[in-house]
């Protein structure tokens, strides 16, 4: 988990806000998000749409446009409700681009297909190269619109506080029951849920809450409410919504019945479902050898060497996705644990293996071509498995995703799929030695999985150009690499992939989800010229996602089971010839070449150039009063354009504290921050004043007012390390004691620092990975030459991991201010010195030093209470050694700390931290008596 | 900030409790008895909303004013000089048909999403309560400010009332239907085992409505039993009108289908292939019907062939009212339609900033609408010869 990533854009819009950072030891770490590209923005404008694209995918956003508007006029029949707003839809050619975007401050994970942000009400979406699996994102987004638009005006309409909203499996249930049928993910989701115990009930969906089984959970009891009580129920529930407390209420309600009682019905009728498939399908751990037993293991590749037989393959087993190796030793029941081959997401070169996807091969001479993304775009790798290095890596300016590399049989040619900047998926050939690239196809059929044939003849290959009454489906073709002619293999009602031939090429093997789940499925090679049909071998109940051969009759294959990703060996010799199930092609149905069809636009005038469109994007205003300080208040404005690439700051507030003050003591500061570049800037002005502590003498207070500007800059050269510089020019009027004594500057701050970051998170803090700041910086005071100090920072942390859960933290810190008037740092406390009382260890001068064991404590407890009950869970346990010392002038003491301690992350919010132990008094000579006690809120260092 | 007195803000916070929070109930008492109005949904228990007059599509707009909730897919009642109208927030309000001016208002917690019946000096609404499994039926006698019975009810009610000379008839979500006299007593109420999103008529003594089943179903308005059950759909959600005893509906499917309520058949069935959810009307030619595709078909009455039909690329929920020249077509998508009704011509757009939502209501010259946020508008017509 990422805590940061959220955290990222917030905080650097606070450091763009807030000058004086020289001062403050407020920083932050954190990964970057790169802006690689500068995009051309354009709009197409249709009847309910604006159409964000760019560059060179209007061709696709025209398709889009179509979707959506077709869409549209669905949903509003179903939702008996208009949005009468124009809706923004920001489209991305692929899901690279599409990390890129500002329009969410946070980092996107790759399973983010695309998303409705609330805001500003945008819709952004990435295309992922399948024109179908984009119109279901297109559809699935726009229920979330219009269910969100309904909602509101239910409550609004009823004049009720807008302050709820239907819980998150219903939300995300309707958007994927009223977008899309039920397909074969789906299927595989329940039926592994429900046959392994992990299906819950809908009484319990908080168990789930934000998985992609709630999603799917979700979705299916809204398919059986439907059809036990009638599809006008759905529509019901969002009706009633405005009259209920609880959406409990809302459907017990709606549907006239108890919800227990719609609980209990919907659970029976889900095993009803599924418990039947047992009778002729099968767990993979029947009849086969399990080979991983943790973590998510995809794309195995078997080979053969002089050193040993190898499994090599993707997977994700701490956090990081990583290329593991696993010995091959035939009839053991032993699960081995896989060796590190190439560690992933660490450093910008291997930035991000794309774990669900078929991206890696091995050939005969040793060789794994890998897909990484690499800075702006996918590169293709090459790995020598005897020399264990990369010996190179291709890239191309047109290509942004790359999948499914393939070797040829002669080792010469590699054939893989990629999305050019178009959106268009397609085949490539590489040649690997002169590093020459042919296109094989070009059109916005997506092609993929590439696989030669016995003699590198032809290429057989997934595509959905299928046309006819199968349209769209992923059928397989052949390719004639000479000449360049293409036909179809299979032409069935499903979704086939991976198509590899057996080691001695007599059969062709593949995944189709005829049966409705991934299962593997065979003909001869010999069949390919006369088309028969398909036999089908295996009878999982789940997926098997990927395959590789050991021999002709042994396959290693990645399956889904247990919400997880494992390797089993099967043995193919032994699967009966009466489960084997034949299908026959039939070719009648096949038609016309099937079009997309586009956007009808009234004329070119509907295609704009971007212009910013500056919004709303918060208010938030506060008033406080308390007996001494008396009454204060203030407000922080945000706007930026639709884009999120430009937004502005206001903040004003008010810290008089006598009616006389009030004009004096208005604080104003005005920002700008701007992301639309890879360089991001800010600049702006401000005005405070107010009384500061002065944390040179304890419990006392110094009045300052300082007003001037600053200019800041951020420079990623990756995702994992930055450069930040700042300048600011600020009129500072300290009274030191009131009247009496006075300060008076024209301070020149500035500053640099270099950042890195690549650490793994998990509840409470980092787990893996390391970080660090390097910063320099000079302060003086242009007029009056009252202050005149340099600083100097160095903070390193490195995260040893003994275990899953299990790491050994470090931190060595340094802070320098030295000159005149130079500032002090401050320590103590649960965030660095535990056991010191909070900020009372203070010097110009500042080291820290930490040693902490982080390890799981309590998985999970309930306490039950006659009423109702309550789960905690991620209980983290720590063991921890402090050390550091602040000074001025002379060195005074170390001091330190032992103890233990205990956090829960708090909902994601906030973890709430407990430490127990012993100060090291004395200048590090001995221990405090007793213990102290300590609790405190923030992550983990 | 410490610049307003403590004693300043106190009084700040009582003067807004009070504006927000003291609003007078209807008490009226300079009625007179023998004006009619609009004082029920349709006019007339079958469902009338035909106007035998020329309007042309001149306005002015008379007065606009704005009530605490929005509208649900209903209309407001008119009576003497006043006008009725229901929200969401759940609250009655009285306002001068006039000048637009507030006479009076009910509160309560909850919403009232369908038009109220007023008899004489009585009203008769239904209240779906906030946070309760059961709904109100009140009688309130804006006279002697005084509820007269209050009827509580379990599930809600979305379906028109109809008046009846001794009384009401109502029909609730759960496919309860009851007669109150005009004294707010039951006098019968029958379970008819089907939910209803169907607002009634009624014609020759039988009381029609159909169901989420799919069945039309007829009652006996003086004994309560039911006459017969006819399956002819999939389910309806859209209001009936009778006129010479056919009753016209239209399904979930969008079939709007003519059903002899005396021969208890089908005569025709037309096709509109989208959700059909507003009360089909006719003009004794055409029937008239639109459906959540935001399509608008003129169909003749008599043979079920379609006339014209016109894509307003909105969203079609809300009952229209016609004229011998135009059919007045509200729709969601922010729009007042002024339709040719015999050549389907759109011959007048009235836009608004916000979805307009209910059934307009024409009285003394005057077309009465609502519009989203509480907006009702008042429009004085410039009749055409």
């Amino acid at each position: 988990m990422r805590k940061i990533s959220n955290r990222h854009k917030i905080l650097l819009a606070l450091l763009f806000l807030f000058t004086n950072t020289l001062d403050a030891q407020l920083y932050f770490f954190g990964r970057n998000k790169v802006q690689y590209e500068k995009f051309n923005w354009q709009i197409i404008k249709t009847d309910h749409f604006n159409i964000y694209f760019y560059d060179d995918f209007k061709e696709m956003a025209e398709i889009g446009a179509e979707y959506a508007e077709e869409a549209f006029e669905e949903l509003k029949v179903k939702f008996d409700h208009i949005v009468t707003t124009r809706i923004p839809l920001i489209f991305y050619n692929t899901h690279i681009h599409f990390q890129q975007t500002n329009t969410l401050p946070g980092f996107i994970p790759e399973g983010v297909g695309g998303f409705f942000e609330f805001i500003k009400g945008r819709v952004v979406i990435p295309y992922q190269g399948n024109l179908e699996q984009f119109r279901h994102v297109i559809r699935h987004e726009l229920v979330h619109v219009f269910m969100t638009s309904k909602i509101l005006n239910e409550l609004r309409d009823h004049r009720l506080t807008v302050d709820r909203f239907p819980p998150l499996w219903f939300v995300e249930g309707l958007a994927e029951y009223w977008s899309y049928h039920w397909d074969t993910q789906a299927e595989m989701v329940m039926r592994d849920a429900v046959l392994n115990n992990i299906f819950v009930p809908a009484s319990d969906f908080d168990r789930i809450y934000g998985s992609f089984l709630m999603y799917k959970e979700g979705q299916a009891f809204l398919e059986f409410i439907a059809d036990k009580y009638g599809e006008d129920k759905i529509l019901g529930l969002m009706e009633n919504f405005w009259r209920f407390n609880t959406f409990k209420e809302t459907i017990e309600f709606t549907l006239g019945e108890k919800f227990e009682k719609v609980d209990n019905y919907w659970v029976y009728h889900v095993k009803q479902n599924y418990f039947p498939l047992y009778l002729d399908k099968f767990p993979h751990f029947v009849d086969s050898r399990k080979l991983t037993d943790f973590g998510f293991n995809f794309s195995p590749n078997f080979h053969k060497s002089k050193n040993g037989n190898d499994i090599y393959f993707v997977g994700n087993r701490t956090g990081y996705t990583s290329i593991y190796k696993l010995d091959y030793i035939k009839d053991t029941n032993e699960v081995l644990s896989p060796d590190l081959v190439l560690e992933g997401e660490r450093e910008e070169t291997f930035e991000a293996f794309h774990l669900l996807e078929n991206s890696i091969d091995v050939s005969k001479e040793g060789i794994i071509a890998f897909v990484t993304k690499s800075g702006d775009r996918d590169a293709l790798h090459f790995y020598s498995i005897d020399h264990e290095f990369v010996m190179n890596s291709f890239e191309d300016d047109e290509l942004v995703s790359i999948t499914a590399p393939r070797f040829s049989n002669d080792g010469k040619f590699i054939a893989f799929s990629a999305i050019d900047n178009k959106g268009f998926s397609d085949l490539y050939e590489l040649h690997i030695e002169s590093m020459k690239l042919t296109r094989l196809t070009n059109d916005y059929f997506q092609d993929t999985d590439p696989c030669y044939g016995p003699n590198d003849e032809y290429l057989v290959f997934i595509s959905d150009r299928t046309d006819g009454v199968n349209k769209q489906k992923l059928n397989l073709f052949k390719f004639d690499r000479e000449t360049k002619y293409i036909e179809y293999i299979t032409y069935v009602d499903a979704d086939f992939s991976r198509p590899r031939f057996s080691p001695s090429f007599d059969k062709l093997y593949f995944t189709s989800d005829y049966d409705g789940t991934n299962n593997i499925w065979t003909m001869d090679e010999s069949d390919l010229k006369f088309n028969s049909g398909m036999t089908q071998l295996t009878h999982y109940i789940t997926s098997v996602y990927d395959f590789s051969f050991i021999n002709d009759t042994t396959m290693i294959t990645s399956a889904f089971e247990k919400f997880s990703f494992q390797l089993y060996e099967i043995d193919l010799s032994k699967i009966p010839d009466s489960l084997k199930h034949h299908v026959e092609f039939d070719y009648s149905g096949i038609g016309d070449k099937w079009i997309a069809k586009e956007i009808m636009l009234d004329s070119e005038d509907d295609i704009i150039h971007y212009e910013k469109e500056y919004t709303l994007d918060y208010a938030v205003s506060q008033v406080i009063t308390d007996p001494v300080y008396g009454t204060r208040g203030g407000a922080l404005l945000s706007l930026s354009d639709l884009l999120g690439d430009d937004k502005y700051y206001f903040l004003i507030y008010n810290t008089a504290e006598v009616q006389s003050e009030l004009l004096r003591n208005f604080n104003v500061a005005i920002s700008r921050v701007n992301s639309y570049k890879r360089t991001n800037f800010g600049y702006g002005i401000f005005h405070f004043t107010g009384r500061r502590y002065d944390i040179r003498q304890s419990n006392e207070y110094f009045y300052e007012r300082s007003f001037g500007g600053y200019f800041s800059l951020i420079y990623p050269f990756s995702t994992f390390q930055r450069l930040e510089a700042s300048t600011s020019l600020a009129n500072s009027d300290k009274e030191i004691d009131f009247g009496i004594n006075s300060r008076k500057a024209l301070l020149l701050s500035n500053q640099i620092s270099f950042v890195h970051d690549n650490t793994l998170w998990m509840h409470t803090g980092p787990i893996d990975g390391s970080r660090f700041r390097l910063l320099f910086g000079y302060t003086s005071d242009l007029k009056y030459s009252n202050v005149n100090f340099y600083s100097f920072i160095a903070d390193y942390r490195q995260y040893f991991r003994l275990g899953f859960r299990t790491t050994v933290a470090t931190r060595a810190s340094v802070f320098v201010n030295h000159g005149k008037e130079a500032r002090r740092y401050i320590a103590g406390g649960s965030w660095d010195l535990r056991g010191w009382r909070r900020w009372s260890v203070r010097g110009e001068k500042l080291w820290l030093s930490s040693v902490e064991l982080r390890y799981p404590l309590i998985d999970q407890f309930v306490v039950n209470f006659p009423f109702f009950g309550m789960g905690f869970s991620s209980i983290r346990g720590a063991l921890y050694f402090d050390a550091g010392g602040a000074w001025d002038d002379e060195y005074v003491e170390t001091l330190g700390s032992v103890g233990v301690g205990v956090r829960w992350n708090f909902f994601n919010v906030i973890t709430l931290r407990y430490d127990i132990g012993k100060k090291i008094e004395g200048d590090f000579s001995y221990f405090q008596p007793g213990l102290f006690y300590q609790f405190f809120f923030g992550w983990d260092f | 900030m410490g610049f307003l007195k403590l004693s300043n803000k106190i009084l700040l916070i009582i003067l807004s409790f009070t504006l927000v929070y003291c609003s007078k109930s209807i008490l009226l008492k300079n009625i007179n008895l023998t004006q009619t109005g609009v004082e029920q949904f349709g006019r007339t228990p079958n469902r009338d909303f035909f106007y035998p007059i020329n309007i042309g599509d001149s306005l002015n707009l008379k007065w606009r004013t704005q009530i605490h909730g929005s509208f649900n897919s209903t209309s407001p009642s008119i009576f003497f000089k006043y006008l009725f109208v229901p929200d969401l927030s759940g609250r009655i309000y009285c306002l001068n048909s006039e000048s637009g001016r507030e006479e009076g208002v009910q509160k309560d917690k909850g919403s009232v999403e369908i038009t109220p019946v007023i008899y004489r000096y009585r009203i008769f609404y239904v209240l779906n309560e906030y946070d309760e499994k059961y709904s109100t039926l009140s009688y309130y006698d804006f006279f002697t400010g005084k509820y007269i019975k209050k009827l509580r009810f379990n599930g809600s009610c979305s379906n028109e009332m109809i008046k009846i000379d001794d009384g009401i008839i109502l029909l609730t979500d759960g496919g309860e239907l009851y007669k109150i006299n005009n004294i707010g007593e039951k006098v019968w109420s029958i379970y008819t085992g089907r939910k209803t999103t169907t607002s009634p008529a009624l014609a020759n003594g039988k009381i029609i409505f159909g169901t989420n089943m799919g069945e039309l179903i007829a009652v006996d308005e003086k004994k309560g039993k039911v006459i017969y059950r006819k399956l002819i759909s999939s389910g309806f959600d859209s209001g009936i009108s009778i006129s010479d005893n056919i009753a016209y509906v239209g399904d979930n499917t969008g079939n709007v289908i003519a059903f002899d309520i005396e021969e208890e058949k089908v005569i025709w069935n037309f096709k509109t292939g989208t959700k059909i959810k507003s009360t089909m009307i006719s003009d004794g030619a055409s029937v008239y019907a639109g459906n959540l595709k935001g399509d608008v078909y003129s169909i003749d009455k008599i043979n079920g062939e379609l006339n014209w039909k016109i894509s307003t690329g909105g969203v079609i929920n809300i009952t229209p009212i016609v004229f011998d020249d135009y059919l007045v077509q509200p729709d969601l998508n922010r729009n007042l339609f002024f339709i040719d009704k015999l050549t389907g011509d759109v011959k007048k757009k009235l836009e608004y900033e916000h979805r307009v939502r209910m059934t307009p209501v024409f009285h003394k010259n005057t077309l009465y609408m609502g519009i989203d946020k509480g907006e009702v508008l008042a429009y004085e017509i410039i009749q055409s010869d």
